[in-house]
């Protein structure tokens, strides 16, 4: 009786315990207790179509650092941080909206806008840098490279299957399931350099203005030159709160984490 | 087919004959034996004419009497110019020869050359052959000079030429034409075989280096051309090696450096050289003072097949040092907007593709800049936006080019102008000022103003209503509403799904191995009892045989029955050949198979005891018979389990 008693006093306290964790969090975080994901969305809109640009931008943003970047979320991102002049955010977004999509044409076009002046020069020849496999995999959207080879193994396996089954030993099935197994394999190799794009890319937008690049891993060393928004290094290294970084053309510096994030959500 | 004797290639054609006599036997009286039958026709007659030929070439060749030519170009020259003094041999090589002694006479070369001409007229053979040395000679003034006779030996025969004179009248002329004889040619060189004739070292004016520049006071910022260039009375083949010294004080742009050396004809010293390119470079004065362009050094290997007599060291040359001073630019008359760098000859223009356009649209910007000089230096102009317009650029483009011995070309900038709202934008003409250092003074070059036009609406581009082309441009796309916030989604391949999808047929394969080993290994145990059973049978039914033998008195035959079950048991069970073994061999073998040692020795003296029973004048009693078989059970047990530790091993 005793022992049921202390049970439910236990029990009593750790409901109290996550009433106060859930009150608090709720608390820190107003804006995701009150808004749906949904009334954020209208409400970005509704700030672009009254030509609030700004508003536009943080509001997407918000959403996407949310986790709620599914459909056009990176895309409207990336557009409307265009749209308010943020370069460095709307390549960042842009380039993420590709890799979801790489057959997203309006996020090719505004990329290419971005990618003019200064930035174009800087960044002549980086696509000749990629690797193969990181070329390849820009080809091809995760989605349709992950599941077009596990279609191919599924049918390469009931093939076998069926071949296995098969006491008349007929020349169609082997060559099906010949055929059946290039397939896969071929889709392997796809998979595996999107698996590498997406898993293994070292790639980071400078995503503020002027970012100092400097010469030493702290915002006490020198800095050598300013780096604009907006501009794609490769990450070589990481010391506390920054990142090294080798720049286009090849220089090596040292960037603050937070103005260098990877294009890839790893 | 009968071998011919005349040629002396007659083993080519015996190897013909033999081909042909392999191959018709075979296959005679087909169609395809007719056909190889005539191509080896075909192929037996060119053989024939071949060796024919070079038969009545080698005859001819040697049959020929030498003669010998001496001449000159021309037999007169004015001072300084070259003639060329030639000796030429015909109908055969040359051993040796006497260099000429020339005397006050400068004299380069020799180049040698030679040439065979074979021609054949009405079945009769005729072959041509030249060999010829060259020189080129000059003086330096006026007089008569004698060419003493030069002496040949062609052919074991010596040869001996005219005595020749060379009248140098007047003063020097320039641009003479040269009286220089063909080049030697790379096959002909090939193809003489005789010694070389001797060789003579070029000198050190025979290969000059020179650099050159076209002007040597130049501004800051103006363009100086920096040819170097080999000076050469000999033949060159290459030119490698070639250290440019590090150029201080100036910007430099690589503009020419031939693949392949072509010689110009020119007079350097009242001498006559061929002037090759080697390397032209653009030179931009960074500042004022004097500069010195230290000396460029370059390897240059001489035409070693016939020229120079096989001599292949290449030759390392030196140019002189060239001096440039540099002078500032006037600090007179400098306009507001100059900034350094901006030196040459320039033409500022703007463009637009289009001035109406709608808001949101962007019109492409062009500024270009045009002309002669350094295409890095001079610093564009920015268009200044007014508000309501917004610019995104530029894009920086260069072309240069080298032409009429200027350096030059265009920059473009690029920029993208989008009109916020709508409304008449005036951009205002651009101004660019430069230093000209041909006119030696500051000039300007401006661009008219453009008036830029943008309407409301959201029509396609193309032309308007109005005929006014719209920009054809598209401007920033915008965020797409149609579509419901989402999830971010996870990469398909840190789903569940996915992995399930992936697994199942692997799964489904190894549950296949699996039943397939297993159905394997039943298999196999199943052979292997059965095998067991069939060898423990056997060996019962034996030892009951030798029961039988025993009570029936027929007691040898009864322990050779012992004698074969056991060794039957060993062939079967551990796979040895026991009946090839001798008693002594066996119980080795044995313990090898894993019968252990007490029983492998017992299994050995069984043997032999049943072999010396059986073969004993005095037949062996019933005890004993009983007794061997006996041991002859525990031992059949032993060589079972021993086999049945094997298998299960």
């Amino acid at each position: 009786m005793t022992r049921s008693g202390s049970t439910s006093r236990h029990r009593s306290m750790w409901a109290y315990v996550l009433m106060v964790i859930c009150v608090v969090s709720l608390g820190v975080n107003p804006a995701a207790a009150q808004e749906s994901p949904e009334a954020q969305s209208a409400r970005a809109v509704a700030a672009w179509q009254a030509g609030d640009l700004n508003a536009a931008a943080d509001g997407w943003r918000v959403l996407v650092s949310e986790g709620h970047a599914g459909g056009d979320g990176w895309y409207n991102a990336g557009a409307a941080a265009l749209a308010a002049g943020r370069r460095g955010e709307a390549v960042l977004f842009l380039e993420r909206a590709l890799r979801a999509d790489p057959s997203d044409v309006d996020a090719v076009h505004n990329l290419a806008l971005l990618r003019t002046g200064r930035l174009a020069t800087l960044e002549a020849g980086i696509e000749t840098r990629a690797g193969f496999a990181e070329k390849l995999g820009a080809r091809v959207a995760p989605t349709t490279a992950a599941w077009l080879f596990a279609a191919t193994w599924l049918l390469t396996a009931v093939l076998l299957w069926r071949l296995r089954r098969d006491a008349t030993g007929s020349v169609r099935l082997r060559l099906l399931v010949a055929a059946a197994l290039v397939t896969a394999v071929t889709s392997l190799g796809l998979l595996g350099c999107s698996v590498v794009r997406h898993e293994r890319s070292n790639e980071a937008v400078v995503v503020r203005d002027d970012a100092p690049l400097r010469e030493g891993p702290s915002a006490d060393f020198r800095s050598t030159q300013a780096l604009p928004g907006g501009l794609r290094v490769r990450l070589v290294g990481r010391s506390a709160d920054h990142v090294r970084v080798t720049l286009p053309d090849g220089g090596l510096g040292w960037l603050a984490a937070t103005e260098a994030p990877l294009i890839g959500l790893r | 087919m009968p071998t011919t004797g005349r040629s002396t290639r007659r083993g080519d054609v015996r190897s013909f004959s033999a081909v042909e006599a392999r191959f018709s036997a075979p296959i005679a009286g087909s169609a395809r034996a007719v056909r190889v039958d005539a191509f080896l026709a075909v192929a037996t007659s060119i053989c024939r004419s071949l060796a024919s030929t070079l038969a009545l070439w080698l005859c001819a060749s040697t049959a020929t009497a030498s003669t010998l030519d001496v001449s000159l170009s021309s037999p007169e020259a004015a001072p300084g110019e070259s003639v060329t003094y030639s000796i030429v041999v015909h109908g055969g090589g040359i051993d040796r020869y006497d260099v000429p002694r020339f005397g006050e006479l400068r004299a380069s070369g020799p180049s040698t050359s030679q040439s065979n001409a074979i021609s054949m007229v009405n079945g009769q053979v005729s072959v041509q052959r030249e060999v010829s040395v060259r020189w080129r000679i000059s003086a330096a003034r006026a007089g008569r000079y004698v060419i003493p006779a030069p002496t040949v030996v062609s052919e074991g025969e010596t040869l001996t030429g005219p005595e020749l004179t060379l009248v140098v009248t007047g003063s020097a002329r320039q641009n003479a034409p040269s009286a220089q004889p063909p080049s030697t040619g790379f096959f002909d060189d090939l193809i003489d075989a005789r010694p070389p004739p001797p060789p003579q070292a070029p000198t050190e004016e025979d290969v000059i280096l020179r650099a050159e520049v076209d002007t040597t006071s130049p501004r800051v910022g103006q363009q100086v051309v920096l040819s170097l260039y080999l000076y050469a009375r000999i033949g060159v083949t290459r030119v490698d090696n070639i250290a440019f010294p590090k150029l201080d004080g100036f910007w430099a742009e690589d503009i020419d450096s031939p693949d392949r050396l072509t010689g110009q004809p020119r007079r350097l010293g009242g001498e006559e050289y061929l002037a090759y390119l080697i390397r032209r470079r653009v030179l931009f004065p960074l500042h004022a003072g004097a500069f010195t362009i230290d000396p460029v050094e370059a390897s240059i290997r001489p035409d070693t097949l016939g020229v120079w007599g096989g001599s292949s060291k290449p030759l390392r040359r030196r140019s002189r040092p060239v001096r440039i001073n540099v002078r500032a630019l006037p600090e007179e008359g400098v306009p507001e907007e100059f900034t350094a760098g901006n030196v040459g000859q320039w033409n500022l223009v703007t463009r637009t593709d289009s001035t109406v356009t709608q808001v949101g649209r962007p019109i492409k910007l062009t500024l270009q800049l045009k002309g002669d000089g350094n295409l890095k230096g001079p610093r564009l102009p920015v268009p200044r936006v007014p508000d309501g317009l917004r610019a995104l650029g530029p894009t920086l483009s260069e072309k240069g080019r080298f032409d009429g011995g200027r350096y030059g070309g265009s920059r473009t900038a690029e920029w993208l102008l989008i009109p916020e709202r709508p409304g008449r934008f005036t951009l205002e003409g651009m101004r660019f000022a430069y230093f000209d250092p041909e006119r030696d003074r500051y000039e300007v070059a401006t661009t008219p103003q453009l008036e830029l036009e943008a309407v409301a609406g959201s029509s396609t581009s193309g032309d308007d209503a109005t005929g006014r082309v719209t920009s054809t441009i598209e401007g920033p796309r915008p965020p797409r509403f149609d579509t419901p916030p989402r999830q971010t989604p996870s990469l398909p391949w840190r789903t569940v799904p996915f992995w399930l999808v992936v697994i199942a047929p692997l799964a489904w394969v190894v549950v296949a191995v699996a039943r397939w080993l297993r159905a394997a290994l039943l298999r196999r145990e199943d052979s292997d009892a059965r095998r067991r059973r069939r060898a423990r049978a056997e060996a019962e039914r034996r030892l009951a045989q030798a029961a039988q033998l025993a009570a029936r008195g027929e007691r040898g035959e009864a322990l050779a029955e012992i004698a074969r079950a056991l060794l039957d048991l060993v062939a079967t069970r551990l796979q040895i050949p026991a009946l090839g073994l001798s008693t002594d061999q066996l119980p080795a073998r044995l313990l090898e198979a894993g019968v252990p040692q007490a029983e492998a020795e017992a299994a050995g003296q069984l043997l032999a005891r049943c072999e010396s029973a059986r073969f004993s004048p005095l037949p062996p009693d019933a005890q004993e018979v009983t007794a061997l078989r006996e041991q002859a059970i525990q031992l059949i047990v032993a060589v079972n389990d021993a086999a049945s530790r094997r298998s299960a091993a």
